[in-house]
């Protein structure tokens, strides 16, 4: 017996516990429930993960329920556990509890800290059910609770407006996102009268014609839906906003768990989407261009949750261009130790914020490495991973992402250039980062100053764990060339994604040449950082006078949001007064609605009269019918 | 003995004498009294069947038509107090406050 | 010829129970202790249907027939009782303080409540046109008086009145019709009626004329157009828990006799009925919504949404597959459930009193976040929207049309509940869109009973079980039609 409800029903009781008692019992309650609830889902998803590794064929499956069986329309309440859903339990309910446990230390004393908690054990309750469903039925009931959750946590500062601002902005880009994967669960019903991942995935090949519009329509729909979740261009602008929420929401669900949720169902169609070519090419392409657009926004960030949040939106591409190229198994790759790497820097700066008194400004940091030398210390590793420094995780992941973008058949050395590119730019502005809050002269104010000191064990133990597993989760996929250890993530994902139509080409030495030039280009950037950081901003200053339009460029977020503004938004508005308002509203819907209305009032005109309140006037129309049956049945 | 038909015609025509009566008649007892024409001329429909076929289910289902009737005539005499009471007429036009 | 003995008994135990506990409540209200009377009667009510409930599920899969086969325990009586009996529970938990207030608080409104569940059970559990007959009237003259308990209230007076004059009006109808049948075929017995009529074919004249009538009177009962003119002011008039509980369970008990009599009594083979059908269908879903459009009073409007439902049902009796009577049953239960929790609401004072128009219900959503959040669920069930009973409901009759090639009454049937959202939807918007203008000195503090919230929480549950796991009663429901056919 696998057991694999146990996973989700731990936090869906945490859930209940905290919303509905955790007012009445208590912190002390809430404190125990809350990251209990997610230990004991971890604990199971161990389990499961070494049945299904055990098992023939790897796939653990459950059915729970038959949801509706009429005929032969059937649908069914069902879980999955194999490779790749099992990797994402691992990560969601594995992260999830060091977030949890760090949040008792981060949100102690906060107003509603068990209305926190209850959302939080809500949210991987619903990232559960998005990876275990085996059909897109439980999925869109994931992706729609976890879009829910993040909704309600952006928002969890309800009196601040900009909160507000981001929750409502955040809801709306979804929004647009779920129109896509509607649709395509729509067409994919059509096409192949199920929505299960299982048939879908086997049956793809022989159901559609390769290149196909019909698939590469559903492809495009789908990607369209994955964009909006995992903030990729064009519906990236939700993601950085978001950070207005409490710090460890920006590192479960807007770094580590919910932003990957596009990526696991690209992953979990990979047969489907091979099947077009087209769509491949534009998921490489948008994946690298948000990658490369998003890491020159990173650069010239001050705000120190936005370095990360841009940060992310840079290495959700990286996965993206992962999956356009073919090579699924390193972008889930990525999403495994970009989870555990990002994780522990949003942590790491949710320490350093609490430190320095909800201040998270770099520009007021600073030489903070001596008072937080386990936040510091912890924060240099995630860095060292992020930059792709070797021997560290996000080294073997990223550099497995780069070959595959130039080796792979989908793949061409432009989106390696993009790649590279950005790689050298994420190395520089994570070491910029570095520098600013911990390194040179405090620009702390002096009163605060004074009360900066470690965070709780609480805080510090998960920043530990996550710096460990930052540090080593990368072997887990160590390449060929280095002949040290077999590729565990080929062997893990064997046989499980789609093969490519064409094989990859590239030869060893070329792999070497490529890494070299990868790893020397972060170096570089790195020692740069150093010069231009290593004492604040006044070195930068003169290099930012030089390159104004660039800097204003980046600093502005090269204004997409000045660019939806005036390219749809105000066009929008446009229309729908003047155009839309005028022509739709006053003619054809108030016509419309006016003749519906006025239809039915004349329906109910006529019938009104006859509900007169008198009782021999019901029985004169009760006789009527009767003679009319009568009549019509003899 | 006189034909079946002529007995069912009979209780044809009370059965709707007792409809014209609920829709023609403004008192309510009197409307009443008509729906009890109608329970008896199902009665003598029965009868007659029962007697003709030489059956007692017809025989049997009229003494329960008949407790039935008793029993809505109890309830059916108390509804029509109660709304005299408040009403102060009997009148059936003049109840309808529940319209439309 | 063998005489009745006590194994007679058997498939109507529960309806003993019933009775039985009608008559304790009786001796409970004599004797009980002022102080504590009230809650003791609601209590003994609710552990007697209890009992009676048990007694089903003992009941369950063995299909016992008693009294030379006039009645039957078969799995599609027991499942409808089911209905009826839950809904009763329901009422009990929401009528308590309501008929405290409202100065109706006499033992004898749970001993009708009792005896008209017990007639209901009757009904469904009929084979024979006699015990239907006797069923429908121990439902029917319980509910007369249910429906005028305000006796000093003008308007549930003129209800009970006219639903009285109406009822019995059509039970004359409803009789007149089986004695036709039973002139024609020689039994009352809806086998041997079923026998008589293949044997000699359906053309006879009183064969038609009195399938005719019977199915007019059954009309009347589940509100078909156009026998459906009472409701609307019966449902407004009368105490709104009797609404919820004569929406819920009176309406019930119709489908089942209805599908019951069409099923095992008449053969509906010819062209004409099946058009017939379609007729009433279209007309009842239609006039229902067109009416329900206009209201101001959100009583009135759920009593003519009601009848829309009737129509939805009818749909599925139309086109008369197992998998569309199986929709009637679900559809049966799911409406009792949701239509009952709506009208629940309504009987929970809120500002000092009870809701009335939907003017009342602006500000309810601040007032009442919970009650609100109850009430905007049932509304989404009774829209039909996704997880919960009123779409399985929806999605089971018209799949099951659409399977059958109905396809002008399935988009009929849609078209229809697209219109009721416009109307139901306004009830979740009066309660948080608008703000609530109460006058000066309006007593909050007032706390919702928590024996009312118990059943209404109890009902909101249930409404989602059914939306999460309808499998179960779907499947129960056509195995039960199954073994009807």
């Amino acid at each position: 017996m696998s057991q694999i409800w146990l996973v989700p029903a731990f936090p869906l009781l945490g859930f209940i516990l905290n919303a509905f008692f955790g007012k009445r019992f208590g912190t002390r309650f809430v404190t125990f429930i809350g990251p209990l609830a997610v230990g004991l889902a971890f604990a199971q998803s161990l389990v499961l993960f070494f049945q299904m590794l055990e098992i023939k064929g790897n796939v653990l499956n459950e059915h729970l329920y038959t949801w509706i069986s009429s005929g032969n329309f059937e649908v069914g309440i069902n879980f999955t556990v194999d490779q790749l859903s099992g990797l994402y339990l691992l990560v969601i309910t594995g992260v999830g509890f060091l977030i949890h446990v760090y949040s008792v230390g981060y949100m102690k004393g906060e107003s509603g800290y068990y209305r926190f908690f209850a959302y939080l054990n809500l949210f991987v309750f619903f990232m559960l059910l998005l990876v275990l469903g085996d059909s897109f039925l439980l999925m869109f009931v994931g992706w729609e609770g976890v879009g829910l959750c993040s909704y309600l946590l952006i928002g969890y500062y309800i009196e601040k407006d900009s909160a507000a601002e981001a929750a409502k902005k955040a809801f709306l880009f979804n929004r647009i996102g779920d129109f896509g994967v509607l649709s395509a669960v729509m067409l994919i019903f059509l096409a192949f009268g199920s929505i299960e991942f299982a048939s879908v995935n086997a049956e793809a090949a022989a159901r559609l014609e390769y290149g196909g519009p019909l698939v590469t329509a559903i492809t495009l729909l789908l990607f369209l839906g994955a964009t909006g979740k995992s903030a990729q261009i064009p519906l990236f602008v939700w993601l950085p906003d978001a950070m207005e929420g409490p710090t460890p929401v920006s590192a479960l669900i807007h770094a580590a768990t919910m932003v990957t949720a596009g990526l696991y169902m690209v992953a979990r169609l990979s047969h489907l989407f091979v099947l077009a070519p087209f769509t491949m090419n534009v998921i490489a392409a948008v994946g690298a261009i948000t990658a490369l657009l998003a890491a020159t926004i990173a650069v010239t960030q001050t705000d120190i949750k936005r370095v990360l949040a841009y940060s992310t939106v840079s290495q959700l591409g990286y996965m993206f261009l992962a999956m356009g190229v073919g090579a699924f198994g390193a972008g889930v790759f990525h999403v495994m130790t970009h989870a555990f790497f990002k994780a522990l820097l949003f942590l790491g700066s949710g320490s350093v914020i609490l430190a320095v008194h909800h201040e998270q400004d770099m520009r007021k940091m600073g030489a903070l490495k001596n008072k937080l030398p386990i936040t510091y210390i912890t924060m240099l590793l995630g860095t060292l991973a992020i930059s792709g420094i070797p021997f560290f995780s996000g080294f073997f992941s990223k550099d497995e992402i780069l070959w595959k973008a130039f080796s792979s058949p989908f793949g061409s050395p432009w989106l390696w250039g993009v790649g590279f590119i950005t790689a050298g730019l994420t190395a520089f502005y994570m070491f910029r980062m570095i520098y600013l809050t911990f390194h040179g002269e405090s620009r702390v104010d002096s009163h605060t100053a004074e009360h900066v000191r470690e965070s709780p064990f609480s805080m510090t133990l998960p920043l530990m764990i996550l710096a460990v597993l930052a540090v080593i989760s990368g072997f887990f996929g160590v390449p060929h060339v280095f002949h040290l250890l077999p590729n565990g993530m080929e062997v893990y994902f064997h046989n499980f994604f789609a093969k490519l139509p064409v094989e990859g080409h590239g030869s060893v030495s070329t792999e070497w040449l490529l890494m070299g030039l990868s790893v020397a280009f972060a170096l570089i950037a790195w020692f740069i950082a150093s010069r231009l950081y290593h004492s604040g901003f006044a070195v930068a200053a003169g290099l930012r006078r030089r390159w104004e339009w660039a800097y204003q460029l980046s600093l502005n977020k090269w204004y997409v949001d000045e660019i939806y503004n005036a390219v749809i938004i105000q066009p929008v508005r446009f229309l729908s007064t003047h155009l839309l308002w005028r022509l739709f509203d006053q003619n054809i819907i108030d016509r419309g609605v006016n003749t519906t209305a006025i239809v039915a009032r004349a329906v109910g005109s006529t019938l009104r009269p006859l509900q007169n309140g008198l009782t021999q006037n019901y029985a004169l129309i009760f006789i009527l019918g009767t003679f009319l049956i009568l009549w019509y049945v003899t | 003995m006189i034909p079946i038909e002529h007995i069912l015609l009979l209780s044809a025509l009370l059965f709707t004498i007792g409809v014209m009566g609920v829709m023609l008649r403004r008192n309510v007892i009197v409307i009443f009294m008509s729906i009890e024409l109608m329970l008896n001329a199902v009665n003598l429909s029965f009868v007659t069947f029962a007697r003709s076929m030489d059956s007692m289910t017809g025989v049997v289902f009229i003494f329960f038509i008949i407790v039935v009737a008793a029993a809505e005539a109890v309830v059916g005499l108390s509804i029509i107090l109660s709304i005299y009471r408040t009403r102060k007429t009997l009148n059936i036009e003049e109840f309808n406050l529940l319209k439309w | 010829m063998e005489f009745i003995t006590l194994a007679d008994l058997t498939p109507i135990i529960p309806e003993i129970i019933v009775l039985l506990t009608a008559c304790i409540v009786l001796l409970v209200d004599l004797f009980a202790p002022k102080k504590e009377r009230a809650f003791t009667l609601a209590v003994t009510t609710i552990i007697g249907l209890l009992l009676a409930l048990l007694a089903e599920t003992q009941l369950h899969g063995k299909e016992i027939t008693g009294f030379y086969g006039t009645v039957v325990a078969d799995d599609f009586s027991i499942l409808f009782e089911f209905i009826y009996m839950s809904v009763a529970i329901v009422t009990v938990f929401v009528s308590r303080h309501y008929i405290s207030d409202n100065e109706m608080n006499f033992g004898e409104y749970y001993v009708l409540l009792l005896t008209a569940v017990s007639g209901m059970m009757f009904m469904t559990s009929g084979l024979d046109l006699l015990v239907i007959f006797i069923g429908l009237e121990i439902m029917s003259i319980s509910s007369y008086i249910l429906v005028g308990m305000k006796r000093k209230i003008a308007k549930a007076n003129e209800a009970a009145l006219k639903y009285l004059l109406l009822g019995a009006f059509s039970t004359g109808f409803l009789l007149y019709g089986i004695s036709l049948l039973y002139g024609a075929t020689g039994s009352t017995l809806l086998p041997e009626i079923i026998t008589q009529i293949k044997l000699n074919g359906a053309d006879n004249p009183l064969v038609v004329v009195g399938m005719a009538l019977v199915i007019v009177a059954m009309s009347f009962k589940i509100a078909v157009v156009p026998f459906h003119m009472w409701t609307p002011d019966v449902y407004t008039g009368a105490p709104t828990p009797v609404t919820g509980f004569l929406s819920g369970a009176a309406k019930a008990a119709g489908f089942a006799v209805f599908v019951r009599v069409l099923l095992t009594g008449i053969p509906l083979d010819s062209a004409n009925w099946e058009n017939l059908f379609w007729i009433l269908a279209v007309l009842t879903m239609t006039v229902g919504n067109v009416m329900a459009l206009r209201q101001n009073e959100v009583k009135r409007m759920l009593a003519f949404s009601s009848i829309a439902h009737a129509g939805y049902v009818m749909v599925a009796i139309v086109v008369g597959s197992t998998s569309a009577i199986s929709g009637v049953i679900f559809y049966s239960c799911a409406y009792a459930l949701m239509g009952t929790g709506a009208f629940g609401i309504l009987t929970i004072k809120d500002a000092g009193r009870t809701p009335r128009t939907f003017d009342d219900l602006a500000g309810y959503g601040k007032r009442n976040p919970f009650l609100a959040l109850l009430m905007t669920l049932f509304i989404f069930s009774l829209v039909g929207l996704p997880l919960t009973g009123g779409f399985i409901g929806k999605l089971q009759i018209f799949s099951a049309a659409l399977q059958d090639g109905w396809i002008w009454l399935t988009i009929i049937g849609i078209l229809n509940s697209a219109l009721s959202v416009y109307y139901y939807l306004r009830v979740p918007m009066f309660m948080y869109m608008r703000e609530g203008a109460l006058p000066e000195g309006t007593d909050l503090s007032e706390q919702t009973s928590g024996f009312a919230l118990t059943g209404l929480i109890g009902t909101a549950a249930a409404v989602i079980y059914l939306g999460i796991f309808p499998d179960r009663i779907l499947e129960l429901a056509s195995l039960s039609i199954l073994a009807l056919l």
